[in-house]
């Protein structure tokens, strides 16, 4: 099976100009790097690209992975047809603990481990349940956009990689990448 | 451009820090403290593990004092070079005297740069630094002779002249066989100077060094910086750091300092407001 789609998270951390003499996110890009050549690998024409438009960031981490693995074609919005390549952009809670930018939340550990499982799971009916508003409301990112997803994957069967799962500074980080369709 | 100090080369983003190492009993920041070659050896140790690239050796007070003539001038630097020569081989040394012949014997040593700091006073340095193929800093003074004073000092435009003086003996130096890449100006604070005069020139810092030649900023403790705080020798730290400050944001290269570990941050961080270096590592509001 071949990969149909990845998911991973629009850190701003990750974009050039934020660049620093260490980089904070060296294991997290690694593993965008990885996930985003998967997508690509078959080359396809278009990348139909899932990023929530309430985020300034999710669009320009999207453009630059996708242009640093190599892809010179069409970065399409959704929906995703059946053969696309889909990129989705999306993270857990940023207010998982004292350190995460929004502070504790006792919810968000929760939220987190659902869309966690989800996705290891490929399980689309799980996803495409999520709670945007409680999302939103534990400043995840992207919460519709798994939704999306999960519409994708209760069509046909699926396997999924999760190549990261880590809070570094308190935001829950995914790197997924799902094969099938 | 490439700054090439003799064995080394910097990436023209770099700066540095050139730590002051005295080999005299009466320099007037550290009144002897490293007048033994022992304690000149430690202090040449302790810079260099503080991070320092480049080491700049004197063995005659700026100042006025006693007469230190050619002999005696040799005889408290030319063994100390030899030994810091080996004792650190990547390190740049540099020999701040104004003599062609003191500068010969210390190129033998292994020096990589020849701090002219009194301004060309001896026209035959640039020769020495092209013969051995070494750098050199090349100074303002305002034409004044070695170890006086300035008194009544009148530039109608101090910065006009320390650019017009540094260039042209930058271009001279070049023009005898120097490396262009191995050409540092100095515009050389107190030196023939007065406070008000330091001051201008550290205000108009970025007019040097739009010149295109890497600039030298020697501010350490110096007396501009103790007449405008009203501050004795040894409570200067705090307004060299804040000249070092304006001197990094205008873009100098090379910082002649006491305190090596300080300097470093107040300059990475100057720097980094320039928008000339990343920060270590920033994630703050970016996870």
């Amino acid at each position: 099976m071949s990969t149909r789609a990845v998911v991973v998270p629009p850190v701003p951390a990750l974009l050039p100009e934020h660049a620093s003499l260490t980089d904070p996110v060296s294991d997290l890009r690694s593993a965008c790097h990885e996930a985003v050549q998967a997508l690509l690998c078959e080359a396809p024409e278009r990348v139909v690209l899932l990023a929530d438009p309430a985020d300034p960031w999710a669009r320009p981490v999207a453009e630059l992975l996708l242009t640093d693995a190599g892809h010179t074609g069409d970065v399409a919005p959704g929906p995703a047809g059946p053969d696309d390549a889909v990129l989705v952009m999306a993270n857990g809670s940023a207010r998982r603990g004292e350190v995460s930018p929004g502070g504790a939340d006792d919810r968000a550990p929760e939220l987190d481990a659902r869309v966690e499982k989800a996705l290891s799971d490929c399980d689309g009916a799980a996803l495409r349940s999520l709670d945007a508003g409680l999302g939103a409301a534990l400043l995840a990112s992207g919460t519709c956009e798994l939704r999306e997803l999960g519409s994708l994957l209760e069509h046909g069967s699926w396997s999924a990689r999760l190549l990261y799962s880590d809070d570094p500074y308190g935001v829950q980080y995914w790197v997924a990448v799902l094969a099938g369709g | 451009m490439t700054l090439r100090l003799g064995r080394q080369e910097f990436a023209d983003d770099a700066t540095l820090m050139m730590a002051i190492v005295n080999r005299t009993p009466d320099s007037f920041y550290d009144r002897g403290a490293t007048w033994g070659h022992d304690r000149a050896l430690e202090r040449v140790d302790r810079v260099v593990a503080e991070g320092a690239e480049i080491v700049d050796i004197g063995g005659v007070k700026a100042g006025l004092g006693p007469d230190v003539d050619v002999e005696e001038e040799k005889r408290r630097v030319v063994d100390l070079v030899a030994e810091v020569r080996s004792r650190h081989p990547r390190l740049v040394i540099s020999v701040d005297t104004w003599r062609a012949d003191v500068a010969r014997a210390v190129c033998e040593a292994g020096a990589d740069l020849l701090n002219d700091a009194w301004g060309g006073a001896d026209p035959g340095l640039a020769e020495v630094a092209a013969e051995h193929d070494v750098a050199m800093v090349v100074t303002h003074t305002g034409g004044l002779t070695p170890r006086t004073s300035p008194h009544r000092v009148r530039y109608d435009d101090v910065v006009a002249d320390a650019i017009s003086s540094t260039v042209a003996q930058a271009e001279r130096a070049v023009s005898l066989g120097v490396d262009r890449r191995s050409v540092v100006i100095d515009p050389a604070h107190d030196f023939g100077k007065s406070t008000f005069h330091s001051l201008e020139l550290t205000r108009r810092l970025d007019e040097m060094v739009a010149t295109g030649w890497p600039v030298l900023v020697s501010l350490s403790n110096k007396d501009f910086v103790g007449e405008t705080l009203g501050r004795p020798v040894g409570e200067r730290l705090l307004g060299t750091l804040a000249a070092t400050a304006v001197c990094a944001v205008a873009g100098a290269r090379v910082y002649r300092v006491h305190e090596v570990a300080e300097t470093r941050q107040v300059v990475d961080m100057a720097w980094s407001i320039a928008g000339r270096r990343p920060p270590v590592g920033a994630i703050r509001g970016l996870a």
